[in-house]
């Protein structure tokens, strides 16, 4: 945000201590830190309005790749059987934690961008690591032998 | 020179709407808890049916194995710090973003609970 500067103003009591002075009152290129008020943002917020920086757009397509590949992992993995002779409740119950785990990813990452748009991008960032290290696709590594 | 854009701040979700949201997930995520606290349960006594069993045998106890309790602890705090998150994240949010942000812990808290269900057992391998 800038501020303008104000008019000089002669009503204006300064105190002419010439350590403290920055001038005269009077001269056309003063300026009054009192009638200037730095506007401080609050912190953790940002203008939803503004347009994404390119590096936050970088950020977030690694992340939008990241989690497009843990969506295929948790795809793969979807026939996992997880738990064995249990009651028809749990099994519903199972079958929709496996449908979730699998739009898990995209629902994070949708969530992290719609809900706290109005965040720094650096706050936004932070929670889609947090995402990235939560729903890692573990499943898939574990039902599956490499090399 | 630009100026600053006033963040309109909107008013928080109605509290009917925001209980409607809590009862739901809330029993979702207590539903979680209690298969987890049995699971808990019925592995520790599986665990301590097994070491019994290979006590009675001669030389059975070098395969004893020891009930993994931090992982179904971790089991077990998964869903009511999932839903304290969520809790804590929409307590000045409008009604969509509550039930955005709840679903999305309850998937969250879903993907751990499924990645233990397979990881413990394979701890035991009985």
């Amino acid at each position: 945000m800038t501020t303008a500067a104000s008019p000089p103003d002669g009503s204006v009591d300064h105190d002419d201590d010439a350590a403290l002075s920055w001038g005269d009152a009077d001269d056309a290129t003063h300026v009054d830190a009192a009638h200037n008020p730095v506007a401080v943002a609050d912190r953790g917020a940002r203008d939803p309005e503004t347009p994404e920086t390119s590096g936050s757009l970088v950020g977030f397509g690694v992340f939008g790749g990241l989690y497009l590949l843990y969506t295929v992992a948790w795809l793969l993995t979807a026939s996992t059987a997880y738990v064995a002779d249990v009651d028809t409740v749990l099994t519903v119950f199972v079958d929709v934690l496996r449908f979730l785990s699998i739009v898990a990813p995209a629902l994070w990452f949708t969530v992290v961008l719609w809900a706290a748009r109005g965040r720094r991008t650096r706050t936004r960032l932070l929670w889609m690591l947090l995402g990235a290290a939560v729903l890692f696709p573990w499943p898939f590594l574990m039902t599956r032998s490499f090399g | 020179m630009t100026a600053a854009t006033p963040t309109t701040r909107r008013s928080p979700a109605p509290l009917a709407g925001r209980l409607v949201v809590w009862i739901v997930f809330g029993a979702l995520f207590a539903y979680m808890t209690v298969q987890s606290v049995g699971n808990l349960l019925t592995v520790s006594q599986s665990v301590r049916a097994f070491n019994a069993f290979l006590g009675s045998t001669s030389g059975g106890d070098s395969l004893a194995r020891s009930t993994p309790w931090v992982w179904l602890v971790l089991d077990i705090l998964i869903a009511p710090l999932a839903f304290a998150v969520a809790l804590w994240i929409t307590r000045r949010t409008r009604l969509a973003v509550t039930v955005g942000v709840f679903l999305l812990a309850f998937a969250a808290a879903g993907a751990l609970w499924l990645d233990l269900q397979l990881f413990v057992p394979r701890l035991l391998d009985f």
